[in-house]
C-alpha cells in the first residue's frame, strides 16, 4: 500500500526510526569493542602481584618498560591500544558509521521521493549555496593543515588555521541561515510541502553538526592556548578532523542531491 | 596498518593537501558550471554529478581524513552503513511504487 505524504510525517517518522536504530547500533558496536579491550589489558593482575614484587620488580619492570611513553600522564599508566590502534580514533569512527548510516538514510528517502516525483525543489539559490560549498572546503582544508601544523610543533600556525577554521564554519552558518530566510521569504518551510520538510530537515541536521563542530573547535582552541597539544600528543585534533571533514562529505553529498541536480 | 598516517607526509606536509584543496574546488567550479550552463542535457546532468561528487567525498576521505595508508577496518566502517541504506532506498520506492 502506498504511504501519504501529506505532510511530510514519514520523513520525520524515518529520520527519529534511523537515529535510535543508529544510536543502537553505535551503542552495540562500542559495547562489544570495549568488553573485548578489557579482557585484552596489557597492564594485568598477575604482573602487579606480590610473587613478581618479591622477585624484584624482574617480571613487572620489563611489562612496563614497554609502555609507551605516551600513554603516561600524570603518573598514571594506562593499558596501550591492544586492537593496535587509538582508542579515540576507533571510537571517532564508530560514531562517524552511525553517523553515515543516519544521513544516508535521510538522503535516501529524499532521492526515492525525487525519484517517485512526489518532491520537487523551489526557489534554490545555486550560485549561494555553491559559496557556502566553497566555504566549507576552505575550513576543511585549513584544519587538516592546523594538524599538520601541531604535528610540525608551529604552534603559531597551529592557531591561526583553527580560528581560521572558526571564522570559515561561522560564514558557512551565516550563509545557510540567510538562505533559509529567503526561502522562508518565497513562502518554503517545514510545513508548507515535502520539499521544504526535506529541505529543512537535512540542512538542519547539517546545520547542527556543523554548530557543534564550532563548539569543539573553540574548545580545541582554548586547549591550543594552554599548549595541551604537541607533536607526540594531537589525537584530540586528529579526532576533530576527522568529524569535521565529514561534515564537509555530508555537505558535498547535500549540494549534489539538491541544489546541483534539480 | 599504522595509526600513525598523519604523520607519511611529514616534513613537505602541505603539498598533498594543498594540491587536493586545489582539486576539491576545481570539480565544485566544474559542477556548477554544468548545472547553470547546461551543457548536457537535463535527463543526463546526474550521472556527471553523481560521479564528480564520489570524487570528492573519496578524495576528502582518502587524504583529510587519512583513510588511504590508515587502519583498513576504518575504510570498512565507513563504507560498510552504504549497504544497508541502498537496502533502505530500494524498499521505500517499491513501498511507493505498489
Amino acid at each position: 500500500m502506498a504511504l501519504t505524504l501529506e505532510s511530510g510525517a514519514l520523513f520525520a517518522l524515518l529520520a527519529g526510526g534511523t537515529l535510535l536504530l543508529t544510536g543502537l547500533v553505535a551503542g552495540g558496536i562500542a559495547f562489544l569493542v570495549f568488553n573485548l579491550d578489557r579482557e585484552r589489558r596489557y597492564v594485568d593482575e598477575s604482573v602487579l602481584t606480590p610473587a613478581a614484587a618479591a622477585d624484584g620488580g624482574s617480571v613487572a619492570l620489563p611489562r612496563l618498560s614497554a609502555v609507551s611513553e605516551s600513554v603516561i600522564h600524570s603518573g598514571v599508566v594506562e593499558a596501550p591500544p591492544s586492537l593496535g590502534m587509538s582508542h579515540n580514533k576507533l571510537g571517532m569512527w564508530t560514531f562517524l558509521s552511525s553517523e553515515i548510516m543516519f544521513f544516508t538514510a535521510l538522503i535516501g528517502a529524499y532521492v526515492a521521493f525525487r525519484a517517485i516525483g512526489d518532491l520537487v525543489p523551489e526557489h534554490l539559490n545555486v550560485v549561494l549555496s555553491g559559496v557556502g560549498t566553497f566555504v566549507l572546503i576552505c575550513s576543511s582544508f585549513t584544519v587538516v593543515l592546523a594538524l599538520d601544523a601541531v604535528q610540525e610543533n608551529n604552534q603559531q600556525n597551529f592557531v591561526f588555521y583553527l580560528l581560521g577554521s572558526i571564522l570559515l564554519g561561522a560564514a558557512f552558518i551565516g550563509i545557510q541561515g540567510y538562505e533559509w530566510a529567503e526561502l522562508m521569504s518565497h513562502g518554503v518551510t517545514a510545513t508548507s510541502s515535502l520539499f521544504g520538510t526535506a529541505f529543512f530537515v537535512m540542512t538542519g541536521f547539517h546545520g547542527l553538526h556543523v554548530i557543534i563542530g564550532l563548539v569543539w573547535l573553540t574548545l580545541t582552541l582554548l586547549r591550543a592556548f594552554r599548549g595541551d597539544f604537541t607533536p607526540k600528543d594531537n589525537m584530540g585534533v586528529e579526532t576533530f578532523g576527522l568529524y569535521w571533514h565529514f561534515v564537509d562529505v555530508v555537505w558535498i553529498v547535500l549540494f549534489t542531491i539538491i541544489y546541483l541536480i534539480q | 596498518m599504522s595509526d600513525q598516517a598523519t604523520h607519511q607526509y611529514s616534513g613537505h606536509s602541505k603539498r598533498p593537501y594543498t594540491r587536493i584543496f586545489v582539486a576539491l574546488v576545481a570539480v565544485t567550479f566544474v559542477e556548477m558550471l554544468l548545472t547553470l550552463q547546461q551543457f548536457i542535457p537535463h535527463e543526463f546532468l546526474p550521472i556527471p554529478l553523481v560521479i564528480l561528487s564520489f570524487a570528492k567525498i573519496a578524495l576528502v576521505a582518502m587524504y583529510y581524513m587519512h583513510l588511504y595508508g590508515d587502519n583498513k577496518l576504518f575504510t570498512y566502517m565507513f563504507l560498510v552503513p552504504v549497504p544497508f541504506v541502498l537496502l533502505i532506498m530500494a524498499a521505500l520506492i517499491i513501498d511507493l511504487l505498489v
